[in-house]
């Protein structure tokens, strides 16, 4: 399966930025999302109501097909821990504090995990299959491997990937809390929303082959450059924060860097690679996808 | 690549297990009613369809020791429980699980949610442990020793559908020899003050296809299938309680939550089905149909139905008047009971139906029926305008 | 005399509101009424003929009728009354710009009355009663309650669907109530004031 026109809304100036590797910038208590203007994605009136995981669906889904010149891509496939958790959390406290009366309907509506994905297709009048795959650190995993089967099935020529979730304040305050009961040192929490066009056959756009795909573990396979979440490599982590699909953010630089082919800089170097291996392991979980350079 | 169903676990509002939910479909037992766990303030004006079981038969049930699950996880793995072992597969790291749920362990996430909320205490925060999604199939796979594969859908009323069509897809590719396919919900205040947002619950018994159907009720609920290729299947030995023989998965990109007006998500999705599956639509003898008893689902897929059968419809039903909409589950449960329906070769009724649909030239199958059961195609529809066809053939 | 109030519903400010909870907000890239008729599933092709007073003087009664438990009233028992201030204004200007290109547009001209939408609603009810359409400066329950209160004493309805529709641009001021001559919540031009400012 190729892959190559990516998009990137994260805690980097990633969104059309044709080398991220050479902005990278340390994260701080203040670092917030590097987001676009919104409003060339979206048309003000839903804009109003959408939460961020929807925002980035939007401009991420679109300005990814835009890079790859598609109108459209056959099917949509997205990866996501959490969701819109800040809908479910509006509508949770709707339920609690009005004692089961004066509800919004529009943040449940928003709130169930497909609506990422099921806005996309509403957007660009996309009538192909649709699917979320809810797995913790692994949904982008299954993203792609659902990809990868339906293109292998013939269903599809193209497909449209998403890798999305967000945080709020009170969420990383719960998870914080969360963590203090099982001893767990929680690390610097992220959001972010990348979008990857994949394909059967080889595009003006594409960029690499993904040639292995594991949801158990880190693969054994060489790689002349290894972007992990753990300190075996690159750590994309402390770039764009922890979070379920931080892994969009380290696949998306890891097609930058075959695009880029060199660079030489205070946090990284290396010289056109032609394997790069991407990993995450979060809380019991474990993938790894191998590109290869086209 | 032919996909045999080996296995088959279901538990709902009507039956404990397959065979408890086939009593209740033949003598046409409803297992809608008020509910009596769920603590929700609209259990007393709605009905529900909740399963008769409380979360601590189930753990019993199950012998699940930790104290740390949702019920929705335990509904996954008690109807997961009883489709392995009907199949008689062994776990191992050739078997994968293709799980889906809208609501994840939100129900026990609840119990944190309402002092939370209410009085600013955080004293259940552990409780949230189990709330995503990816963690309640996380469990039930490492209950049963599933470590291969195991991911969940969630594409809100459809996923369990899409969860077989995964499952199928795995298998056809070599990805795995066995998967186990289903879905899994748990009734709780958030989906039930949700829908009640939307002003689509009916607080009256829900009426599929009538006239004047006044909305949903919801129900909870969890099935399973275990799919392995014909071949594997003869060479084992096992029953084969019927195929998979087509799926399609396709967006009405119409509305949020809305059908549009021609069905055309739901056309799309069964012409495709029956594309997939080398069959024409004369071919089915028995429709399972979403059904869900809204004004807008039962009008929009009975104009897709129309657009996709034409005058020659074969018999149609929505068994949800039985078990209630359960969500994610739907897709799931109601696959179980086409493979019931192709096994028994019975046609199930569309309970409570009153006045026909002014512009359907066609009536539900009001009567348990013995019919020649060959083909089943099963509707499963989502917010998020997922649309999903699933057909079943005889082994 | 005392009137009763079965359901009431107010679209405005991207927001519509039944019985006093909220329905839906306006939450996609269509314009607001199309995303009202998409919301509520409605199929009715000739809605998106429709200008902007009758969508929204449609949509109103949709949602309200809907709710009223209609069946129990014979179709020439239910009165429909509905008001606003700048009567067709709106489709009149476009009218005129459509004269101006140098063709007139019939079907912008069918929208040049305000009353259109009260027509068009009785087709899609089956309604055969008494229907009005009034121009006040502004929301007048008190002409609207004492309009149904001599169509009951008159005994020429049992059931009458009152609405103020006022479009601006893409600014809706839509509210509609079912009133009865027999009910449960009895309703005074003060209390529907009331419902209407939101108090």
């Amino acid at each position: 399966m190729y892959l190559g026109a990516a998009s990137c809304i994260s805690f980097q100036d990633s969104f059309g930025n044709e080398n991220p590797w050479n902005s990278l910038v340390a994260l701080t208590q203040e670092t917030q999302l590097v987001q676009p203007d919104y409003k060339e994605f979206v048309a003000s009136a839903a804009l109003r109501r959408m939460s961020t995981v929807l925002k980035m669906g939007a401009a991420g889904g679109k300005s990814c097909l835009a890079q790859a010149e598609l109108e459209n891509a056959d099917a949509i496939t997205v990866g996501t821990g959490l969701g819109c958790v800040r809908d479910t959390l509006k509508f949770l406290k709707a339920v609690y504090e009005d004692g089961e009366g004066a509800l919004s309907p529009t943040a449940f509506i928003q709130s169930t995990h497909n609506s990422i994905a099921g806005q996309l297709a509403l957007m660009l009048g996309n009538h192909g299959y649709n699917m979320t795959h809810v797995q913790g650190a692994l949904s982008l995993g299954y993203a792609l491997s659902d990809a990868e089967l339906l293109i292998g099935e013939g269903d599809a020529q193209t497909v449209l990937i998403g890798a999305v979730d967000e945080k709020t304040d009170e969420l990383v305050a719960l998870l914080s809390k969360l963590s203090e009961t099982v001893d767990y040192q929680m690390p610097a929490i992220g959001e972010g929303g990348a979008f990857f066009l994949a394909s059967k056959e080889k595009l003006n756009s594409s960029i690499a082959k993904m040639v292995e795909l594991s949801l158990v573990s880190k693969t054994t396979a060489n790689a002349d450059l290894v972007l992990s979440n753990t300190n075996e490599g690159f750590n994309y982590a402390q770039y764009s924060g922890e979070h379920f699909t931080s892994i969009g953010f380290g696949l998306f630089m890891a097609l930058k860097a075959f695009d880029i082919g060199k660079v030489d800089n205070a946090q990284v170097s290396f010289n056109n690679p032609s394997r790069i291996l991407v990993h995450h392991k979060l809380l019991g979980q474990e993938m790894s996808i191998v590109l290869e350079k086209i | 690549m032919e996909i045999a169903v080996t296995g088959i676990g279901a538990i709902s509002a009507i039956g404990n297990d397959v065979q408890e939910n086939l009593r209740s479909l033949v003598t046409k037992e409803t297992g809608i009613s008020k509910a009596k766990l769920l603590g929700s303030k609209l259990t007393e004006t709605h009905l529900f369809g909740e399963v008769k079981l409380s979360n601590e038969k189930l753990r019993a049930g199950l012998n699940w020791k930790d104290a740390a699950v949702s019920r929705t996880t335990l509904l996954s793995a008690w109807a997961m429980k009883e489709a392995i072992e009907q199949s008689g597969i062994k776990i191992d790291d050739q078997v994968g699980l293709v799980s889906s749920t809208s609501v994840g362990g939100m129900d026990r996430s609840e119990g944190f949610f309402e002092p939370y909320y209410t009085e600013q205490d955080f004293a259940n925060v552990f409780m949230l442990g189990t709330h995503d999604c990816g963690t309640c199939t996380k469990q039930a796979a490492e209950h049963f020793g599933i470590t291969a594969y195991a991911t969940t859908i969630s594409t809100a009323c459809s996923s369990a559908a899409n969860a077989i069509a995964v499952g199928a897809r795995l298998l056809r590719q070599g990805k795995l020899k066995r998967v186990i396919v289903g879905g899994t919900d748990a009734l709780c205040r958030f989906t039930a003050n949700g829908f009640n947002s939307l002003m689509i619950l009916d607080s009256e018994w829900c009426k599929p296809f009538s006239a004047n159907r006044a909305g949903l009720n919801l129900g909870e609920a969890a099935a399973y299938l275990v799919l392995e290729s014909k071949e594997d299947a003869e060479a084992r030995g096992t029953e084969i309680h019927g195929l998979v023989t087509g799926w399609a998965n396709t967006n009405d990109a119409y509305h949020q939550t809305a059908s549009s007006p021609d069905g055309n998500g739901a056309f799309m999705a069964m012409t495709q089905a029956l594309e997939k599956a080398g069959l024409k639509s004369s071919d089915i003898s028995y429709i399972n149909a979403h059904g869900t008893g809204t004004q807008n689902n039962d009008q929009s897929e009975s104009i897709a139905i129309h657009r996709v059968f034409g005058a020659q419809k074969p018999p149609i039903s929505s068994t949800k008047a039985f078990t209630g909409h359960t969500l994610a589950a739907a897709g799931a449960i109601e696959a179980v009971y086409s493979i019931l329906a192709l096994k028994e070769n019975k046609l199930f009724p569309n309970l409570n139906y009153q006045d026909p649909i002014e512009d359907n030239d066609w009536q539900p199958q009001l009567e348990v029926e013995s019919a020649e059961v060959k083909h089943v195609l099963s509707n499963s529809f989502g917010f998020g305008g997922n649309n999903s066809t699933v057909i079943f053939s005889k082994a | 005399m005392s009137l009763f109030l079965k359901t009431y519903c107010q679209i405005k400010e991207g927001e519509v509101h039944i019985n006093g909870e909220l329905f839906c907000q306006h939450m996609d890239e269509d314009p607001f009424l199309r995303s009202i008729y998409k919301h509520i599933g409605l199929t009715y092709p000739k809605f998106f003929k429709m200008d902007a007073l009758s969508q929204l003087g449609f949509l109103g009664a949709e949602m309200t009728i809907m709710r009223s438990e209609m069946e129990q009233y014979a179709d020439d028992e239910v009165a429909v009354i509905y008001s606003n201030r700048s009567s067709s204004l709106q489709t009149d200007q476009q009218y005129y710009q459509s004269l101006k290109s140098g063709i007139a547009s019939p079907s912008l001209f069918v929208y040049t009355l305000p009353n259109i939408v009260v027509g068009e609603i009785c087709i899609r009810h089956k309604l055969f009663g008494e229907n009005n359409f009034l121009i006040t400066e502004r929301f007048d329950a008190k002409q609207l309650i004492d309009q149904c209160e001599a169509l009951f004493q008159d005994e020429a309805a049992k059931a009458v669907l009152i609405a103020w529709t006022e479009v601006n641009g893409e600014e809706h001021d839509g509210f509609f109530a079912f009133v009865t001559a027999s009910g449960m919540n009895e309703v005074t031009p003060e209390s529907l004031t009331d419902l209407y400012l939101g108090r």
